[in-house]
């Protein structure tokens, strides 16, 4: 047996994602798009220092930001419900923190004080991961987590479309429709300060349970007996996934599917080890979604498409294919 | 250096699963906890393992065990379910080596006598042949060994196993009961250890253990060395069988011949 194998993280994969996200961080930064198509570079030299800073610097960075939250949020969920197919969108947490934040909006709170949007976005992922939790993380068994999910996202879409139906004007509506989509255009650094101040405290929750997730391996009575508390890895994985997502859905809207393709595709390079998977999983993140927003400003001229329009809609034949392939294995 | 039970009492809902029990039990000891279905056996263990709410004390060394930290006491006691689950297929190697978690400090890599101690359990259970093979690929028995590895590479004073044996082929069976024999004696290090194992074989228990606890209806009806523990009157009553009992190469023989028919208590 290699030795790599056996000494928890992996230096090359994780060195390699780290490089390739910087690539991609760079490309994104000189990469613009404006009514006539992609550009390269910043323009003149006297615009160069604006675009830079106001709008491409926040844009990259929020990239990674979600992408690496998104990453790792789904590899620490997939761990705690030891279930492949968990990722923060289809349990249901980003639809919370989008409803959560659509309250906000609703009530006229998102321009009173900044702060309540993401407040009201981790109130509402912590919601809807508590609840899921509470209908079916117990067993970790797949069906009915997936369909808890189900029942959650179609709970929290309802709410949500509940407070389109009575949005105060159709200006109001739309601006909600359109933030729900999930972009990293038109942002700020503003966003970015919003942001982090959510992100890292609950990333740091996350690999706070990174041996608790390894131990759950063993189910939950193995894990207590290894010291793991699992009800403590649980109040850190959701709470901090909460936290964390809470934030990306505040500044980003909805992104989906980067949680559960990213683990995925890494799983396999770290030996289906929970704990090793969530680095990579965060830098993979942060590479993808940074890749993907590059790609959106490369297409032709027209209106841009929303980054979440194009998670979802790589993502969603490929969880069409994890869950057909798990049904095959079963039967 | 006791293990000790001090009126210890379970209850599911308001149903009794295990009446107040008092116990101490020595490291050195290979004890082995029997009796039928339902009995109550592997509800104690997870008492005494801190998995299930009961009255009462468990204590180790006079230690409340549920005052520990959780890494103390991961440390003290070591717990192997009935057939775990294993949610990830890992390699066996990496799995046994998740029984090192309660010594690793957060973010440490596995240190020499991690190693020695990873590799140890797998040597004792005849499982190092397919260390680096993913755990789906390998037989019931097989995974039942590795399991039996991790919870042996804990390394604790105090081992609770239930039935460990169950889905062993019959050399493996008495392998794996030599190798819980010596792990109590400390035959391979220097201090002894108590290993506690819910066995179903009436005369694998008979022949390797130093103490038998019988149990029945949720209360220990029966408690001492196996030729005083299981007796043929003790057999016929709380196993409703008629059991064959003889001797062989000085050791006990003992196989349940025929059902009793009749209820409980008849």
């Amino acid at each position: 047996m290699s030795a790599s194998a056996r000494s928890g993280p992996k230096p090359a994969l994780v060195i390699g994602l780290a490089l390739l996200t910087l690539v991609a961080a760079a490309a994104s930064l000189v990469i613009g798009r404006d009514g006539g198509g992609p550009t390269f570079g910043f323009g003149g030299p006297a615009l160069a220092d604006t675009i830079l800073r106001e709008i491409r610097l926040p844009r990259t960075l929020l990239a990674v930001l979600v992408g690496g939250t998104l990453g790792l949020c789904g590899a620490a969920l997939q761990g705690l419900l030891r279930n492949p197919l968990a990722e923060p969108g289809l349990l249901g947490a980003s639809s919370g923190a989008a409803f959560g934040a659509v309250i906000m909006f609703y009530f006229g709170f998102a321009g009173a004080s900044s702060l309540l949007l993401p407040l009201g976005a981790v109130g509402g992922s912590l919601l809807a991961l508590a609840a899921l939790y509470a209908l079916a993380g117990r067993r970790g068994d797949f069906l009915t987590i997936v369909l808890a999910g189900i029942a959650i996202n179609a709970l929290a879409a309802a709410l949500t479309s509940l407070a389109l139906n009575f949005a105060p004007s159709p200006y109001a509506a739309l601006e909600i429709l359109f933030w729900m989509l999930g972009s990293l255009a038109d942002r700020s650094l503003a966003h970015v300060y919003l942001a982090v101040p959510l992100m890292v405290p609950g990333w740091l929750l996350v690999a706070a349970a990174a041996r608790g997730l390894d131990a759950l391996t063993l189910g939950e009575d193995t894990a207590f007996s290894l010291g793991f508390d699992p009800k403590r890895t649980q109040a850190l994985v959701i709470g901090g996934t909460a936290l964390a997502v809470g934030g990306a859905v505040a500044v980003t809207g909805v992104v989906g599917f980067v949680g559960l393709v990213v683990p995925h595709l890494l799983r396999g390079a770290v030996g289906q080890h929970p704990s090793r998977l969530l680095l990579p999983s965060f830098l993979g993140g942060a590479l993808l979604t940074t890749l993907a927003d590059v790609a959106i400003r490369l297409l032709p001229p027209g209106p841009e498409l929303k980054l979440g329009v194009v998670t979802a809609l790589l993502g969603a034949p490929f969880f069409l294919h994890l869950v057909m392939r798990n049904s095959a294995r079963a039967t | 250096m006791t293990l000790a039970a001090v009126n210890v009492e379970v209850s599911y809902d308001t149903r009794p699963a295990v009446h107040a029990t008092t116990l101490a039990l020595e490291p050195g000891q290979l004890v082995a906890l029997v009796g039928p279905n339902g009995a109550g056996k592997s509800t104690l263990l997870r008492a005494l393992a801190g998995l299930v709410a009961y009255r009462g004390d468990v204590t180790w060394r006079g230690t409340v065990l549920t005052r520990l930290g959780g890494r103390t006491r991961a440390r003290t006691v070591a717990y192997l379910p009935q057939d775990p689950p294993v949610h990830w297929p890992l390699t066996a190697r990496e799995l046994v080596a998740l029984g090192r978690l309660p010594h690793r400090a957060y973010g440490a890599t596995e240190n020499a006598a991690d190693a020695a101690a990873v590799t140890a359990a797998m040597r004792e259970t005849d499982t190092l042949e397919f260390a680096a093979r993913s755990v789906g690929r390998l037989s019931v028995g097989e995974r039942a060994r590795v399991l039996l590895a991790r919870a042996l590479a804990v390394e604790a004073p105090v081992l609770l196993a239930d039935e460990p044996i169950a889905m062993l082929d019959p050399y493996h069976q008495l392998d794996v009961l030599g190798t819980l024999r010596s792990y109590a004696a400390g035959r391979e290090t220097d201090s002894k250890r108590l290993a506690v194992v819910v066995l179903h074989d009436l005369g694998l228990a008979a022949r390797f253990c130093d103490r038998v606890l019988l149990m029945d209806g949720g209360a220990i009806v029966g408690d001492g060395p196996p030729d005083e523990a299981l007796g043929a009157e003790a057999i016929r009553a709380h196993y409703r069988v008629e059991p064959f009992i003889a001797r062989n190469e000085g050791e006990p023989l003992i196989v349940p011949w025929r059902s009793i028919n009749g209820r409980r208590g008849q």
